[in-house]
């Protein structure tokens, strides 16, 4: 864990003081920061040899909160409540509170999106070739960090769930209408051959859930592999700086966004890739071909009121390319984007300007 | 010239010279020739004085000193010296080597010489302030940060988090 300390001017005189501690989890980076202002004077603060005095600030079980979401979620777990929900072949089954929740949080998104955003393409991305986690896998030598893998085609992960019904399944921007919930029993009913693959969604509504339990503490971001949630203004009620990634280089950044709430997100072709018979795939499926999208988009990133909002609103413009999924950004007033282009170009949106400079 | 008067054992320049007449005179033999003789010998003793004084007047202008109204010597600039500092800045803002326009542009000897030369040409003005303006742009410190504004200075140079395509 460590500790950072930005030199501010509030009107108590002290500091304010950020705190993050960065994980692994859901095959992806992780970093959560708990903010604090230390109104002490400064011989104070160097007589106690740090920072304030966090206290119990819920950063150290953070890592523990992910590690149970991912136990629900995951896809590439055999024994998670994901992976049991999926085999269950259209029998009603009751689940957790948590996947229940992100179930919930993905039919939001699909209907929203009006389908483009559904959890339902789990057999589609492992046609795909995206059957296995990228965790663990040998970095390509010639991208540094993008694995690469000449992918045979799917064989059923070597197990059974890949029935010749989910394979035979054809993609429809409307299979999630047929999905039954009940939320007096807290059930889920899954048609025959419908599989779910949580993906984003898991991630922004898990930045969402950690940001809300450490914002007890006081304000807090939380950032599950590029999905980020803040629970609020910084304690001196500045906002926090957040940096968009340059998807054309992996150290360059964008813009610093300057958020006080809500949660950003971004979606993209970039990095998630692999060789499928000697042809580039992405794991972005455009659930209206069942194959991975062809936009002229290869990053979208979307500010919202939520991260788990960002996240569907990024998928969903980057889908739908650079015009159409503008146009669609600008038809929702919490919504705010910078999409960057197949050759480098930058298209922001109207409302972007709100979030640049601090 | 004063030499000549305070001569040794007590004659006087005239003595002499009536002593170099008389001898002429008695090779020539007769007194108009003398007097005639004696107005040519003061002309060329006139036209004499006349030149040593203006070799002298050469030679100490050569030497650089001159004495003011009151009567102090001050130190001229050598022609030599004024030609070349100009020459090098004529140089130096042609080429514009920011690095060595510095001790070109305001030398303490440099402008010592403009003040005691009035008739020294002055570098362009135009030419003077293109040079400097440039170099303050290169040479200028980032302009101070308010205190008010160190939150945002401080924290754009690094983000709290960075959003990308899932890591």
């Amino acid at each position: 864990m460590e500790t950072t300390t930005i030199a501010r001017s509030t009107a108590t005189g002290g500091v304010v003081e950020l705190r993050h501690i960065d994980f692994r989890a859901m095959d992806s980076d992780m970093r959560a920061v708990r903010a604090v202002e230390d109104r002490a004077l400064p011989e104070e603060r160097d007589a106690r040899c740090g920072g304030p005095a966090f206290g119990d600030d819920g950063l150290a079980q953070a890592r523990g909160w992910f590690a149970e979401w991912e136990a629900h979620l995951s896809r590439f777990r055999d024994d998670s409540e994901l992976a049991h929900l999926n085999a269950a072949d259209g029998r009603r089954t009751a689940v957790s509170a948590i996947l229940w929740d992100v179930v919930q949080a993905a039919l939001q998104a699909a209907r929203w999106t009006d389908g483009l955003v559904t959890p339902t393409l789990l057999s589609a991305v492992e046609r795909a070739g995206y059957d296995r986690s990228f965790e663990g896998l040998v970095p390509d030598g010639r991208t540094g960090n993008r694995p690469s893998l000449d992918v045979p085609p799917p064989v059923g992960r070597a197990d059974a769930r890949v029935s010749e019904a989910a394979a035979a399944t054809p993609v429809t921007r409307d299979a999630w209408r047929a999905i039954r919930t009940d939320p007096l029993g807290r059930t889920v009913t899954l048609p025959a051959g419908v599989r779910l693959d949580l993906g984003g969604i898991a991630k922004g509504w898990a930045a969402d859930a950690a940001a809300r339990r450490l914002a007890a503490h006081g304000p807090a971001l939380v950032d599950a592999g590029g999905d980020i949630a803040v629970s609020g203004p910084l304690p001196d009620g500045g906002r926090w700086p957040i940096a968009v990634g340059d998807p054309r280089a992996p150290d360059a950044q964008l813009a610093v966004l300057w958020l006080a709430g809500g949660g950003v997100a971004t979606s993209g072709t970039d990095f998630h890739r692999w060789q499928q018979d000697g042809q580039w795939r992405h794991h972005i499926i455009d659930p209206r071909t069942g194959v991975p999208a062809v936009t002229d988009v290869i990053s979208a990133t979307v500010i919202g009121r939520s991260a788990v909002e960002a996240e569907a609103a990024a998928k969903a413009a980057l889908i739908q390319g650079s015009r159409a999924g503008m146009a669609w950004i600008e038809r929702h007033p919490a919504l705010a984007a910078l999409m960057v282009g197949q050759h480098g170009e930058v298209h922001n949106s109207r409302r972007l300007e709100r979030f640049l400079g601090g | 010239m004063t030499m000549a008067v305070a001569s040794t054992n007590g004659r006087t320049t005239m003595d002499r010279q009536e002593r170099q007449s008389s001898s002429t005179v008695g090779r020539s033999g007769g007194r108009p020739k003398a007097r005639g003789q004696g107005v040519r010998g003061v002309k060329m003793l006139i036209s004499s004085l006349a030149l040593m004084i203006t070799l002298a007047g050469w030679a100490r202008l050569a030497t650089g000193k001159h004495t003011l109204a009151g009567g102090a010597v001050v130190q001229a600039t050598p022609w030599a010296v004024v030609a070349s500092v100009r020459v090098n800045q004529t140089i130096s803002y042609r080429v514009q080597p920011l690095p060595t326009l510095v001790p070109l542009i305001t030398p303490p000897h440099a402008s010592a010489h403009r003040a005691s030369r009035p008739n020294a040409v002055p570098a362009s003005p135009a030419v003077g302030a293109a040079a400097l303006t440039t170099l303050r742009m290169v040479s200028a410190p980032p302009p101070p940060q308010p205190q008010a504004q160190s939150q945002s200075q401080s924290q754009s140079q690094g983000s709290v988090a960075v959003t990308r395509s899932s890591r």
